[in-house]
């Protein structure tokens, strides 16, 4: 091959996106070719051949993964789980697809997992909340029995913030708080995960980074009103009162009786006009104040009604002005998995 | 005294009035009835539970018949009320009525006591009611008042916060004169129509 081709060869091989596996060694490409072609014996070959190679970090975990494929599909069991043992320690999160491998080459991934000590799959749910009163949890999974601890790093801080013994799927909630209770300052922390069975027998996560931000919480607007309540008219139009007239003719009738019972007309009846007149004038008027529409008139109920919805409208403002000074005064913190 | 009576009104609520007056004068039989217009005043002053009025009346009588001649005369009322109940009064008051010419007719001298009602029709118009026992009665020409009574209904209308109403109000007074036991009754009425101010 010219030393042109081989030339555009590698820069082809450079610049192309990895699609294929293992394009960058020739070796380990063919031991998945044949793979794929159900040539276990030469996969197994190139693979090891591919492994006494210097390898990037890349092609290593797909050389013990293609390695433990390819002892299970010889049934060589013990091999299996221990190529499968080194790729969970390159590899913790990788786990192979349940739909496109065997239910044995799982099982043998399964029991390389519970033979090895290690913490996989550390994350961290994206979520707000008040300082002091919320947590975001902090999940991971610890493949053996183990003495848990959560440690956290970042400006000005790096302690452990957790120790629990466990095995399996474990839980974290971080309050996201100093020691001394207040809320950690924004930035960028890490959060690593270390499993520890014995004194020899020690794993640790990669560091899960995280941003904390700090946010202030919206105020409750005052209030013009009690929704659902409104003031009611505090001056009311009565009905139509005859109680005028009904005076008139009593105070009118009343003394018009009293004067004929008094007055007997033997000494003329001259009086008697000036009495007809001015009885006749109250019921008259009377009668007129009756049936013109009435004034409106203060209406008890109302006023009082106005009046405890107004008691009630400042006691809850005052209630939200004392709420919103207490929410100024907390924090807001956002927490996200930066990855 | 206009700074007197303004200080006063300050203290307690103090009204005055004028108008015309009708007033009937009738003494012994219907041939002596005399009637005329007139003027009068009122000025009435309201502290607490007390109210105390003052009252002149003037007019100028004509007989109905040559038998009474024409005269004039000339009335002064004061009264003090005593409000036990709201709009419910015991009043009592002193009346003293003057003719002139002298022997026209007969000069009176009264004392009055009664009971008074007065309420609100609207927030526009009050009405008013008097029932009186006039127990002791002085004559010019002699004789006794025997048993004496009097009765006035008064009509006012403005606002009771108000400083101008109106007024139509009437008063009569019915006396059972004797003189040596001959009866010589006396029917005397005043209608009035003025016009009130508050101070």
């Amino acid at each position: 091959m010219s030393r042109f081709a081989a030339l555009l060869i590698l820069l082809a091989g450079s610049l192309a996106p990895r699609i294929m596996v293992g394009q960058t060694n020739p070796v380990l490409r063919q031991a998945q070719e044949a793979y794929d072609s159900l040539d276990y014996g030469n996969a197994l070959q190139a693979t090891r051949l591919a492994l006494q190679q210097p390898l990037n970090q890349e092609d290593r975990i797909i050389a013990f993964e293609l390695l433990g494929f390819t002892y299970g599909a010889l049934d060589s069991t013990s091999q299996a789980v221990r190529a499968f043992q080194e790729l969970i320690f390159l590899a913790p999160d990788r786990e192979p697809s349940l739909e496109r491998v065997s239910p044995r080459i799982t099982s043998l991934y399964a029991s390389a997992l519970g033979q090895v000590l290690v913490v996989r799959r550390v994350t961290l749910d994206s979520t707000a909340f008040l300082a002091g009163s919320g947590s975001v949890p902090v999940r991971f999974y610890v493949s053996r029995l183990a003495q848990v601890s959560t440690r956290l790093i970042g400006t000005g801080i790096d302690e452990v913030i957790d120790t629990t013994t466990l095995t399996g799927q474990g839980r974290m909630d971080w309050t996201v708080s100093a020691p001394d209770g207040r809320p950690l300052p924004a930035g960028t922390y890490q959060i690593i995960v270390t499993a520890r069975e014995s004194s020899r027998s020690e794993y640790s996560s990669e560091p899960l980074v995280v941003r904390v931000t700090h946010g202030a919480l919206d105020t409750l607007p005052h209030l013009d009103a009690l929704p659902g309540y409104q003031e009611q008219p505090e001056m009311v139009t009565p009905p139509r009162d005859w109680r005028p007239v009904a005076l008139a003719l009593l105070y009118g009738g009343l003394a018009t009786g009293a004067f004929f019972a008094l007055d007997d007309g033997e000494l003329g009846s001259g009086a008697q006009t000036g009495m007809l007149v001015v009885a006749g004038g109250a019921v008259a008027v009377g009668l007129g104040l009756s049936l013109r529409h009435p004034d409106p008139r203060p209406s008890e109920t109302n006023i009082l009604y106005n009046r405890l919805l107004r008691e009630l409208l400042t006691r809850r403002n005052q209630e939200i002005a004392q709420e919103n000074a207490v929410r100024r005064s907390r924090v807001l913190l956002t927490v996200t998995s930066v990855h | 005294m206009c700074l007197l009576v303004a200080t006063l009104a300050r203290a307690q609520r103090i009204e005055v009035s004028a108008g015309a007056v009708a007033v009937t004068n009738s003494e012994v039989d219907s041939t002596r009835q005399a009637r005329g217009p007139g003027l009068g005043i009122d000025a009435r002053m309201d502290r607490g539970r007390w109210r105390f009025e003052v009252q002149g009346v003037t007019a100028s009588l004509d007989a109905d018949f040559t038998v009474q001649p024409d005269y004039a005369v000339h009335q002064l009322v004061a009264s003090a009320s005593y409000f036990w109940e709201p709009g419910i009064r015991a009043v009592g008051g002193i009346e003293r009525r003057f003719v002139s010419p002298d022997f026209a007719g007969q000069e009176v001298g009264l004392v009055r006591l009664g009971l008074g009602a007065e309420t609100r029709l609207s927030s526009l118009a009050g009405i008013e009611a008097r029932a009186d026992w006039l127990p002791v009665a002085w004559f010019s020409g002699g004789g006794g008042g025997g048993f004496s009574l009097g009765l006035g209904l008064g009509l006012r209308v403005g606002s009771a916060t108000g400083r101008v109403h109106g007024l139509l109000e009437y008063s009569y007074e019915r006396i059972d004169r004797q003189v040596n036991g001959v009866p010589s009754p006396i029917r005397f009425s005043v209608t009035r129509l003025g016009l009130g101010t508050r101070l």
